[in-house]
């Protein structure tokens, strides 16, 4: 059969312009001294990454990224498969309704969720709720790390979860019945039915796979949730701060050029964190079974 | 057996009453946020119910003073011509543009990822994969010195172009996947037809595909809608977003950024959120294939 | 010439093992209809499919007529095909279905209309131009297909078990009207399909196919009576021919040098009443309706028989089997046929 070149020229053109074409200057401009106050460019080779991993502000980044995206990931994964049991296992009509209102999440735009996740509207309520509604002289201090990292991974988890719901419900569904039948001829309880049929399925299915390296190359670049959280937190000016995640960390030095901040450093550790995006990418062309076919 | 199968039965009938207990619970976990943000976007706020005025436990920083007392003030500040519908117009100008371009060019190429085997089809599978996941900082600095160079910052163009990034691989892979749904056999026919790939796409593959290419084309603008990473960076006083306008002020000008009012920042943030929960609802069979690209099929 | 010509064609699938199809020779005559058939899996549908040029072949040649084919794409090899799931274009009428590849191939003339409305009424769906696919049945589905694959004039004419999803008694009727449409066409056909009733009441010959591998081509009598392999004979036939070593019928039979298995079919096997060839006891009896099917116990064989549907065995009792030499077919080890 003769292929079609021609139909994948306009998209290849994008893909070239918007991806391919920046993402190697951005290599490029990684290996150089630059600043938008001085744009000349120098080559300085691998300086910047260097500079950058015996910097501890960075390492301090990473250890935040890493504990929200697994953290995140881990949570909606779990809160993702049990909204998926749930919904398979009601009447049609409350699997119609229920399952719109999980999916509403996904929706939501990332800087709206940062708003709604926000100290002030969540627990401000909860908070007074706690301390003068029911007197137990007691509240949640949102402005402590281990709250707001929860809160921070629980937001995204409230974004994504219903993702792996939608993913669960597909896998089940996928299920042969016979499979069921056959279980329920030997009498076996819900249980272990889905001790013995669903559960292992669902490990098993390339779909959840996928969408666990899929959520975790993006948890990667997650933006706004912490974005807006160093903003509640009145931590924005300084470096190094508690939320700032790799992402956070490079709009704050991006947002700081005006003083001649280290712009190309910036790129640095984007192109280590397109080496993670790369890699999931990767993986997850190699696990999906209906990527190629 | 009669005392057996009643216990059977309550038992059943409990384990109804604690689905739909955890039924109820998940879907207030999902609605309780969003209340909150519609409610305290009419300067409602709970707290003074129980104390007469608002607990500030959050470090230092200021609280709203909110009250029982409804207003829809907030709600009509950002309503008046030249906050929020303005910002409206430029998103949809924005993302409608954007996805337009993006179906142009992704929709040849789904049926070609669809239907043919070739060399090169698992990097075009590979690229578009990883500018669907890419972080923006990856690519950012060199929008940013070309688009100045050229003028392209804060124009319709630009923003289009840019947000290409989303939306080319969401109609690619979204129409490559509804191509896929359609049985091989229609086209095969259509191909000892004699009929060219264009017609066959014209003719069989789109109207076949339609009620799908909508969805994508929603799901593709939703994205745009939501998107605040390139706005943040690449818009200005002219093209300005929804969602850059949520966090900035819908009126404010890009320049004097000020603190927001949290309740303006909440009636903000629901005015943006209503359009795109409305329309993703509407697409909500094809999320998992949308946030996906079908690879979780 | 519409001739087609395979030359040591083999195809074998990305990630796949072994050969779908694996060095067929065969040579389709021009107006000839012929039949490919085998069981499920056999690699007769991608044998199909090479010759279409759906799939490209992974070496060997096919000919079309005298013009290597090999890199010609379908659309321009000039053949048509119709499949098991029809592959109707559900979106449009019947009408447009059929005119589909006159418009595709841009030759849209004045004549379409005439061209339609007279294969329509060969195939008589006259009636059903202006309805979509989805609301017609399954023979109606098919017929349309035909419509559609018949009106570009093609030189080849494929189908691919195009009966398969109709119920049975359509299938008779489909049956004689291809073999009339081919008849009044007077093109190549190539049918492929599983059903060996299918096979026997419609090709000029048949090809039977295993494994991928080509096992005889010839007429269906030829074919039925004289299989070169074993297989084939115990493939063919509805009960398939009794096949037993030599060793478990006793000497009364002899074999011929070199074979060890003896095939005979059920319907040439007689009961008869003195002492004949070879003895047994009837341990089961199928009432087929026309006839009934004797289950014989000889040695360590079953045989099969063929009676008479008034006959009265009953299940225990022993029964003389009689037959002529020249119904007795010989196969060696590997169930070669041996002459």
């Amino acid at each position: 059969m003769r292929v079609p070149y021609i139909f994948l020229v306009p998209s290849l053109l994008i893909i070239f312009l918007a991806l391919v074409g920046p993402v190697f200057q951005s290599f490029l401009l990684s290996l150089s001294e630059f600043s938008l106050v001085n744009p000349s460019q120098t080559p300085v080779g691998f300086q910047n990454y260097i500079g950058l991993l015996s910097d501890s502000i960075f390492w301090r980044a990473i250890q935040v990224t890493l504990l929200l995206v697994f953290g995140s990931v881990f949570i909606e994964f779990i809160v993702g498969i049990f909204l998926g049991l749930l919904i398979t296992s009601s009447g049609p009509k409350a699997r119609t309704w229920f399952s719109s209102i999980f999916v509403i999440p996904i929706a939501v735009a990332p800087i709206v969720t940062g708003v709604l996740w926000s100290p002030n509207s969540f627990f401000d309520d909860l908070n007074t709720l706690l301390y003068y509604g029911l007197s137990l002289g007691t509240y949640i201090d949102t402005s402590k790390p281990f709250t707001y990292y929860s809160i921070i991974m629980l937001s995204d988890a409230w974004i994504w979860a219903p993702l792996f719901m939608l993913v669960t419900v597909a896998v089940i569904r996928s299920i042969p019945k016979e499979q069921f039948e056959a279980a329920d001829v030997m009498g076996a309880s819900s249980f272990t039915k889905f001790q013995k049929i669903t559960f292992p399925a669902i490990l098993a299915s390339p779909a959840i796979v996928v969408t666990l390296l899929l959520r975790t190359a993006d948890a990667f670049r997650m933006f706004e949730v912490p974005y807006s959280w160093n903003f509640w937190l009145g931590q924005d000016a300084e470096l190094g701060a508690p939320v700032d995640t790799v992402s956070v960390l490079m709009w704050k030095m991006f947002s700081s050029t005006l003083y001649d901040f280290p712009i190309a450093q910036i790129t640095a550790m984007a192109i280590l964190l397109l080496v993670v995006t790369l890699t999931t990418c990767a993986l997850v062309l190699r696990r999906s079974s209906s990527l190629m076919d | 057996m009669m005392s057996e199968n009643k216990s059977n039965k309550s038992q059943k009938s409990n384990s109804r009453y604690i689905r739909y207990l955890l039924l109820v619970s998940a879907a207030l976990w999902v609605l309780w946020p969003i209340s909150i943000m519609v409610e305290e976007g009419f300067r409602v706020d709970i707290g003074p119910l129980f104390s007469g005025r608002g607990a500030s436990f959050v470090g230092e920083f200021f609280q709203g003073q909110g009250g029982i007392k409804f207003s829809p003030i907030e709600y009509q500040k950002a309503l008046r011509i030249e906050a929020y519908p303005r910002l409206l117009v430029n998103s949809v100008i924005i993302a409608v543009s954007s996805v337009l371009v993006a179906i142009l060019a992704g929709l040849p190429a789904g049926f070609t990822l669809a239907l043919y085997k070739f060399r090169g089809k698992a990097f075009i599978t590979y690229a578009l994969l990883a500018m669907r996941t890419i972080s923006p900082f990856a690519v950012l600095l060199p929008f940013f010195l070309i688009y100045g160079r050229l003028g392209l910052f804060d124009t319709y163009g630009g923003m289009a172009f840019v947000y290409l990034i989303i939306n080319l691989p969401i109609i690619t892979m979204m129409m490559r996947g509804f191509f896929k749904d359609i049985p091989k056999e229609i086209f095969e026919a259509a191909f000892m037809s004699g009929a060219s790939d264009s017609y066959i796409l014209r003719k069989v593959a789109l109207p076949l595909a339609l009620p799908g290419l909508a969805a994508a084309a929603v799901f593709a603008f939703v994205g745009t809608w939501n998107e605040f990473f390139y706005a943040l960076f690449l818009t200005g006083a002219v093209t300005k977003t929804v969602s850059r306008g949520v966090w900035s002020g819908f009126s404010e000008s890009i320049e004097s950024f000020k603190i927001l009012e949290f309740d303006e920042l909440n009636a903000g943030g629901t005015l943006a959120i209503i359009p795109a929960i409305l329309l993703s609802l509407a697409v909500q069979r094809y999320l998992a294939r949308g946030v996906t690209l079908g690879a979780a099929e | 010439m519409s001739s087609v010509t395979l030359k040591k064609v083999s195809k074998r699938f990305t990630n796949a093992e072994t050969d779908a199809v694996d060095q067929v020779d065969l040579e389709i005559n021009n107006k000839e209809f012929l039949v490919i058939l085998g069981p499920s899996g056999s690699g007769k549908s991608s044998l199909l499919r090479l010759i279409a040029g759906l799939e490209e072949t992974t070496g060997g040649e096919v000919y079309f007529g005298n013009e290597l084919v090999n890199d010609v794409s379908p659309r321009e090899r000039n053949i048509s095909m119709v499949f098991q799931n029809f592959a109707l274009f559900p979106n449009m009428s019947v009408y447009d279905n059929i005119a589909f590849p006159i418009r595709a191939s841009g030759q849209d003339s004045e004549n379409l209309d005439d061209e339609v409305k007279r294969i329509a009424s060969m195939l008589q769906i006259e009636s059903l131009l202006d309805r979509k696919p989805g609301e017609l049945s399954g023979g109606e589905q098919q017929r349309v297909s035909l419509g559609r694959a018949i009106i570009k004039k093609p030189k080849i004419f494929l189908m691919d078990e195009p009966l398969s999803n109709l119920d049975a008694s359509l299938r008779a009727e489909l049956r004689a009207e291809i073999k009339k449409l081919h008849k009044e066409l007077g093109i190549t056909f190539i049918y492929v399909t599983h059903d060996q009733t299918e096979a026997m009441s419609m090709a000029d010959r048949i090809a039977l196919i295993k494994d991928g591998k080509l096992l005889q081509v010839d007429k269906p009598e030829v074919i039925y009576n004289t299989p070169n392999h074993s297989w084939i004979g115990s493939f063919l036939g509805m009960p398939a021919m009794n096949l037993a070593n030599s060793s478990d019928l006793g000497d009364s039979i002899s074999a011929k040098k070199g074979a060890s298995v003896i095939g005979i079919r059920p319907e040439n096997i007689t009961v008869s009443s003195e002492k004949s060839k070879l003895t047994g006891s009837v341990i089961s009896i199928e009432y087929l309706g026309d006839s009934q099917i004797l289950n014989v116990k000889v040695g360590k064989s079953v045989m099969k028989v063929k009676v008479p549907n008034d006959s009265k065995y009953s299940v225990g009792a022993d029964v003389n089997l009689d037959f002529s030499d020249d119904s007795l077919r010989f196969f060696s080890d590997d169930g070669k046929y041996v002459k």
